[in-house]
């Protein structure tokens, strides 16, 4: 029951992911785009994190915490690198 | 009885968090500009992160998966309103500079 | 000077080793041992990065309990923000009128700064754009929003945590 629940969060979370892909592609502004991305890849950590749960591997979630360190990471190097032109 | 208010706890939870990303794609559309935007994404996607994660870590119930997940959970709530403000700093220096023009 | 730096590098070396046993979730003895050596190494190369005197406020049971008062209300705020914002999108017609504003920063330490900003972030229809040691730029969704950020409870919550308990 509660399996079947949390596949179906993974499936509308993956359909939801694809708006942001949308809107990553359509984005006027490169900082639409570093938004989208962020939507994204919350959503990819969410993902992992449920099938972690689905799977029944409690070491996926591991994952998920190293996929959101890199999302912020990347997030915040796009967001300087428009500001100054240059990463140091 | 108790696993009945276990799956329905969970339910909710999930149901919520996803509705809560819902809202967030939909906001990422439907947004006339990016800040605006902006206020959608973060708000909805931090929530809606949060309430899956609670609803797992019900789940997985007490153990060291529950650990990790909360780990997650504190990481997502620090790093997505911080990553949130770099991108709109970065964005308002950009439309302004000609306006403030601090001779960066 | 010497006792508050031992206590800080104790405090690191204790959150490093607990974030490591999080991780590892399992206790065999190599486990254990490279815990012990990686926290340490951490510490001894990454001290610089520990929050100093004048950046955090000292912790006690009474600044706890207060940061346990804000985080119900920052909770609070934050649904109320979410369903403000769902019903926004939701709605065929969106009212808007976005606009920036700059409010004075009450707050002095610097950690308590940036979970101001994080939270101004996080609640109803504000969003924080720049930031310096007295002052912020937000950007709100609606006129009522920003107004409502000075006298209010994540505000005075926040005050509460910095002031007294020395």
């Amino acid at each position: 029951m509660i399996e079947t629940l949390i596949f179906g969060a993974m499936t509308a979370l993956t359909l939801t992911a694809f708006v942001g892909l949308y809107r990553a592609y359509k984005g006027p502004t490169t900082a639409d785009r570093v938004v989208a991305i962020n939507v994204v890849s919350s959503k990819v950590t969410a993902i992992i994190v449920l099938s972690a749960a689905y799977a029944a591997q409690a070491s996926y979630v591991n994952v998920a915490l190293v996929y959101a360190m890199i999302g912020f990471l990347s997030s915040i190097g796009v967001a300087k690198y428009v500001l100054r032109g240059h990463l140091r | 009885m108790i696993d009945i208010v276990r799956d329905v706890l969970i339910g909710f939870c999930l149901i919520s968090g996803v509705f809560f990303y819902l809202v967030g794609a939909v906001g990422l559309i439907r947004m006339p500009d990016v800040f605006c935007r902006m206020h959608a994404t973060t708000k909805a996607d931090t929530l809606g992160a949060g309430l899956i994660f609670v609803g797992l870590i019900i789940y997985f119930g007490f153990s060291f998966a529950s650990l990790n997940v909360l780990v997650v959970l504190i990481f997502v709530w620090l790093t997505m309103p911080t990553a949130a403000h770099a991108v709109a700093r970065s964005e308002y220096e950009n439309q302004h500079l000609d306006k403030t023009e601090e001779g960066r | 000077m010497k006792q508050q730096k031992r206590a800080g590098v104790v405090t690191m070396f204790l959150a490093l080793y607990a974030f490591w046993l999080i991780l590892a979730s399992r206790f065999t003895t190599a486990q254990l041992i490279a815990g012990v050596l990686v926290a340490a190494l951490i510490v001894l190369y990454g001290f610089d990065m520990m929050f100093s005197r004048d950046e955090a406020s000292s912790l006690t049971i009474k600044r706890m309990w207060r940061f346990v008062v804000l985080f119900l209300v920052f909770l609070r705020e934050m649904i109320k923000a979410n369903i403000a914002v769902a019903i926004i999108v939701m709605s065929p017609k969106m009212k808007l009128e976005p606009h920036f504003k700059r409010i004075r920063q009450p707050l002095k330490k610097a950690l308590n700064q940036t979970l101001y900003g994080n939270a101004i972030t996080l609640t109803p229809g504000t969003l924080t754009v720049l930031m310096d040691s007295d002052s912020l730029v937000v950007h709100g969704l609606r006129r009522p929003n920003i107004d409502a950020i000075e006298g209010g409870a994540i505000q005075q919550a926040f005050v509460n945590i910095e002031e007294d308990g020395q």
